[in-house]
């Protein structure tokens, strides 16, 4: 009969506590990370008498989760993927809008401004075309600073965001390792029962962290996790959590590095990581923004530099010899403070269209300078010492270098940014070539001369009347009639004093073609028409693209990449829904799943509250018969 | 397969926002009627775009300098029929003052009306356009560009730059000519050579324009016909320094023929009068009219002053036929200008036109195909809605 209450009380018993857990999951069922628990159930050993042996019950063996180790573990890493993949998408779309806006890209300015250019060459000595090309140049410049503004506006939040992601990651770390601590005490108090709920929201932390980066998880025998960031770098282990770091790099302020602190000692990992929101942070201002923010500059600074120099070759409308047009940034040069020597980098007038978009930077080894390009890595040496002419720059050696000298170079990073206006105003617009050509009246021959070509505006000569006189026969000329005679060719350029022109035509002897200074010429157009020819030539990339293809290129490169960042979103996003549809699949809580059970159970209760009564029945009966 | 409550909601969550995000999507397609939102949307064709966009901005550019150097160009040539106009009218009055019968008194008022003509030819010279640049002044079309110096001949103060616009990618055209070309370097004489009295001639011969009749033998020498007496004539080039004629005999009118060329000699030349035939120089329309005017005005009361008045009128007639030939040259050049404006014009159109549809493939939505996917996803995702409503009704809780 005892045995029957005890049968019947560890019934009772088994069925409440598999209510409580129905009741658990059902509470539950909205829960984040929340895992299902499952009583289990043994019976208990049985009581042996002689040759039978009787059930004495049953024993609540164990409430556990139901959880996959291998499916939590693809659900973290989809997570830092479609974190990655998300926040990239976000960062690209961003730039991708800000640079092909059809009216406030760069593109319809650049185009407008060249309409200006040309207005001024159908106009030359017109003050509201000049007037209007100078509001055109504004504009440009104005649109060149803000995208470049805007730019920088971007890799402030990303510095910002490092921050609030590297705070998350010490304060999840931290979390983490609390939890090791109290999981592992639980599991010495409570006799191998597992600590269900506080391993569920260890999971849940974990997957937060996976945001963040990409992290490996390591159980340990006491029930502890160990976390590893990067390449093995341990962020937890056991109950101790290491602090992550945003640090300024020692090179360029506006840059942020993120550091592991070991005992006050930082060492940068930023490289290391990725995947997550962090990765995603670091791949897109790497591969991206400085590459977009690059190109951007090295439109400015193409444009700046070649309009200037066709610019330098005009006049204005004082006579006077043009001077610049844009300012230009210089190149951005940041120096080791350990640095013993010094440099200067300057741009390279002659070969502006060799100009790249990357980021360098520049070692001295006691022998010889090595320059190295930060996005593909390739290098090259620079023997000597300078300066050295390479990839648009020249870099002159100003003070004498020590071993460990170590710079970066940026030559157009800044370039859309500090472009301004330089000219100084619309007298100063330099439409008109400064010298100018004609036959004599009193040539008696059918040649023609060229209106000349300013070859080099700096000739010192350049202003001096000359005058190209044929000989007797006219298969010869004399510069102004003297000197040693030259052949005369038809349509062959003729070169003097940095102008060029060409006779054609048959002249007679004695015929003379004078270039003189072109004073009073307020309706010569060449300058401009060069001027405006600029928007056509393929300059950059070692002329072979225009100012509006080099911006197109820029605008392909970023919408691909934010093309391809959607399609990796979606993607990325898909496989995450399927490892969490896979993990809910084990782990998530049914409802009418939990219904059946809570009938199951409900039913066992009352089955096991009619075991008691069958056995307090027997009981009665027993007594009732001795009592008799 | 278990299927977890709470995945039965954020799955179809999940899917009704993608299908929302797509009909945002639509909706801000068909409501901007563009096919790209963003470059993401399709770099490469984003790319093109732009380029069409500016390549099409420029052809806007190049219609509008066509347009520019069209104007110019009918002004210049209505400022240039203007003055072919009055050198016609100048020759007609210089027809008019070669008639005998006219007086002293007579042939002063013609030669006043020349010279009022003289005036406005100079007017015309310095018109400006509408910019109030002059028109034929090269570069300088700030400064007046013909003027009188203080002898009172016309000088030309301007250059011989021609001003171009850009009118297509590869296409320049001139927008104006140079003063000099259409007043200053009009060759004189025939065009070919000059034929004139040497100055001091005391006899009343008067010398034809003439002309080349054999253009092989014809040398750019300066001849000199020289009288050894009233009936005969030696003819030397004095180039060479070579006698080519010797002791011809003098007939009035009769041709003389030498070097290739043909002129003759007209009235009773004195022994030692000599006439030159040298090759053109240039000589500028003012000058030919004022050269009229004074000839006009000149008194005719000897048989040499009327001598000297027939060869006066017989040399202007040739002089402003010279001018009215350049005139005329220029004007076809302007026309030609005019044509080549034209033409490009069509050419830009064209171009324009065909890249238009370019880039109206490339970027505008088709509307009937955007509504049409708009309304699909519409009704996929009231379906989405539908369903989900459904299956969150069920529940074994409803029937405990």
């Amino acid at each position: 009969m005892a045995s029957l209450f005890h049968i019947g009380i560890s019934g009772l018993l088994a069925s409440q506590r598999a209510l409580a857990t129905v009741g658990h999951n059902i509470a539950n069922v909205n829960t984040e990370g929340f895992s299902r628990q499952r009583v289990e159930l043994v019976a208990r050993p049985p009581q042996g008498f002689g040759s039978v042996f009787e059930g004495r019950g049953v024993d609540i063996a164990a409430v556990r989760r139901v959880v996959d180790s291998f499916v939590d573990q693809q659900v973290r890493t989809s997570v830092t993927d479609e974190a990655r993949a998300r926040v990239q998408h976000e960062l690209s779309a961003q730039l991708s809008d800000m640079l092909g806006d059809p009216t406030v890209g760069l593109a319809p300015a650049l185009a407008a401004f060249f309409n200006g250019v040309q207005d001024l060459a159908a106009d030359p000595a017109s003050t509201p075309a000049r007037q209007a090309l100078l509001g055109e140049a504004r504009t440009l410049v104005a649109r060149l600073r803000d995208q470049a503004g805007r730019m920088s506006d971007i890799a402030a939040e990303l510095n910002a965001r490092l921050e609030v992601a590297v705070a998350e990651v010490n304060a999840l770390a931290r979390a983490i390792a609390d939890l090791n601590r109290d999981i592992v005490s639980a599991l010495g108090t409570a006799q191998g029962g597992p600590p269900n709920d506080l391993l569920d929201q260890r999971d849940l932390l974990l997957n937060r962290l996976a945001e963040r980066t990409r992290i490996s998880v390591v159980a340990q025998d006491d029930g502890a996790v160990n976390v590893m960031i990067g390449k093995g770098q341990v962020l937890v282990a056991g109950g101790t959590a290491q602090r992550l770091a945003v640090v300024v790099h020692p090179l360029d302020a506006s840059r942020r590095d993120i550091a592991v602190d070991v005992n006050g000692m930082q060492s940068v990992i930023t490289g290391t990581l990725e995947g997550g929101e962090i990765g995603a942070v670091l791949a897109f201002r790497d591969e991206l923004l400085e590459p977009a923010r690059n190109a951007l500059g090295r439109i400015a600074v193409t444009l700046a530099a070649s309009f200037n120099a066709q610019h330098r070759a005009g006049m204005d409308l004082d006579g006077n010899a043009g001077s610049d047009f844009f300012t230009v940034a210089a190149p951005e040069v940041l120096a080791s403070p350990a640095n013993a020597g010094a440099i200067d980098v300057d741009l390279d007038g002659n070969a502006i269209g060799d100009l790249t978009t990357a980021t360098y930077e520049l070692t001295y080894d006691g022998a010889d300078f090595t320059l190295r390009r930060l996005a593909d890595g390739a290098t090259q040496t620079l023997a000597g010492a300078g300066p050295f002419t390479v990839d648009g720059m020249v870099i002159t050696v100003t003070a004498p270098p020590a071993a460990g000298d170590r710079y970066l170079i940026a030559p157009v990073r800044q370039g859309a940014r500090d472009i301004a206006l330089a000219v100084g105003g619309v007298r100063a617009i330099a439409a008109a070539a400064p010298v100018r050509a004609r036959a004599d009246l009193a040539n008696a021959g059918q040649a023609a001369v060229s209106p000349p070509e300013i070859v080099n505006p700096s000739d010192p000569a350049l202003l001096t009347p000359v005058s190209l006189v044929f000989d007797d026969p006219p298969a010869t000329f004399r510069i102004d009639g003297v000197g040693p005679p030259l052949p005369y060719t038809s349509g062959a350029d003729i070169d003097v004093n940095g102008w060029r022109v060409r006779i054609e035509g048959a002249p007679a002897a004695g015929d003379r073609f004078i270039v003189e200074p072109n004073a009073g010429g307020v309706g010569d157009n060449r300058n401009a028409l060069a001027l405006a020819g600029l928007q056509a030539k393929p300059i950059l990339d070692g002329a072979t693209a225009t100012y509006q293809e080099a911006h197109g290129a820029l605008i392909a490169e970023v919408g691909t990449a934010t093309q391809q960042g959607a399609i990796a979103r979606d993607a990325f996003a898909a496989l995450a829904e399927q490892a969490r549809a896979a993990r809910a699949e084990i782990s998530g809580v049914n409802l009418d799943e939990e219904a059946a059970n809570l009938l199951r159970f409900q039913q066992a209760y009352q089955a096991a509250a009619e075991t008691i009564r069958a056995a307090q029945t027997a009981f009665d009966a027993l007594l009732r018969a001795l009592g008799g | 397969m278990r299927v977890a409550t709470s995945q039965m909601v954020s799955s179809g969550l999940a899917l009704m926002l993608r299908q929302q995000r797509e009909i945002v999507h639509l909706r801000d397609q068909l409501a901007t009627g563009r096919r790209l939102l963003s470059p993401a949307d399709d770099p490469p064709a984003a790319a093109r775009v732009l380029d069409l966009d500016a390549t099409m901005q420029r052809i806007e550019q190049f219609k509008t300098n066509g347009d520019v150097a069209t104007s110019r160009l009918e002004q210049a040539e209505s400022v240039l029929a203007g003055i072919t106009d009055t050198v016609q009218r100048v020759r007609e009055l210089a027809v008019r003052a070669g008639n005998t019968h006219l007086t002293n008194a007579d042939r002063r008022f013609v030669a006043a009306e020349v010279r009022q003509h003289l005036g406005g030819l100079i007017a015309s010279a310095n018109a400006r356009d509408a910019n109030g640049e002059y028109l034929f002044a090269g570069y300088q079309t700030r400064a007046v560009p013909f003027t009188r110096d203080p002898a009172g001949s016309v000088v030309y103060n301007g250059d011989q730059g021609t001003r171009l616009l850009q009118i297509g990618a590869e296409r320049f055209i001139a927008d104006r000519e140079p003063g000099d070309h259409v007043f200053m370097a009009i060759r004189n004489g025939n065009g070919i050579f000059v034929a004139a009295p040497k100055a001091g001639n005391v006899g009343t011969g008067v010398i034809a324009p003439g002309s080349v009749v054999d253009a092989a033998a014809y040398q750019p020498h300066a001849f000199r016909i020289v009288f050894t007496t009233p009936d005969t004539f030696d003819v030397i080039d004095d180039t060479i320094a070579t006698t080519v004629l010797a002791g011809q005999t003098y007939v009035e009118g009769t041709t003389i023929t030498f070097n290739g060329i043909e002129t003759r000699i007209e009235g009773a030349p004195a022994a030692g009068d000599e006439f030159t035939v040298a090759p053109s120089d240039n000589q500028s329309l003012f000058a030919t009219v004022a050269a009229l005017a004074a000839t006009l005005e000149a008194p005719a009361d000897t048989p040499q002053a009327e001598a000297a008045l027939a060869q006066g009128i017989a040399r202007a007639l040739v002089d402003l036929d010279q001018a009215v030939e350049n005139l005329l040259a220029t004007r076809a050049t302007i026309g030609a200008r005019l044509k080549a404006v034209d033409d490009q014009r069509q050419v830009n159109d064209d171009l324009e036109l065909q890249l238009a549809s370019v880039r109206s493939r490339l970027a505008d939505l088709d509307p009937v195909e955007a509504a049409v996917r708009l309304s699909a996803e519409a009704n996929a995702l009231a379906a989405a809605q539908q369903a989900f409503v459904r299956t969150q009704g069920l529940s074994l809780f409803n029937f405990l």
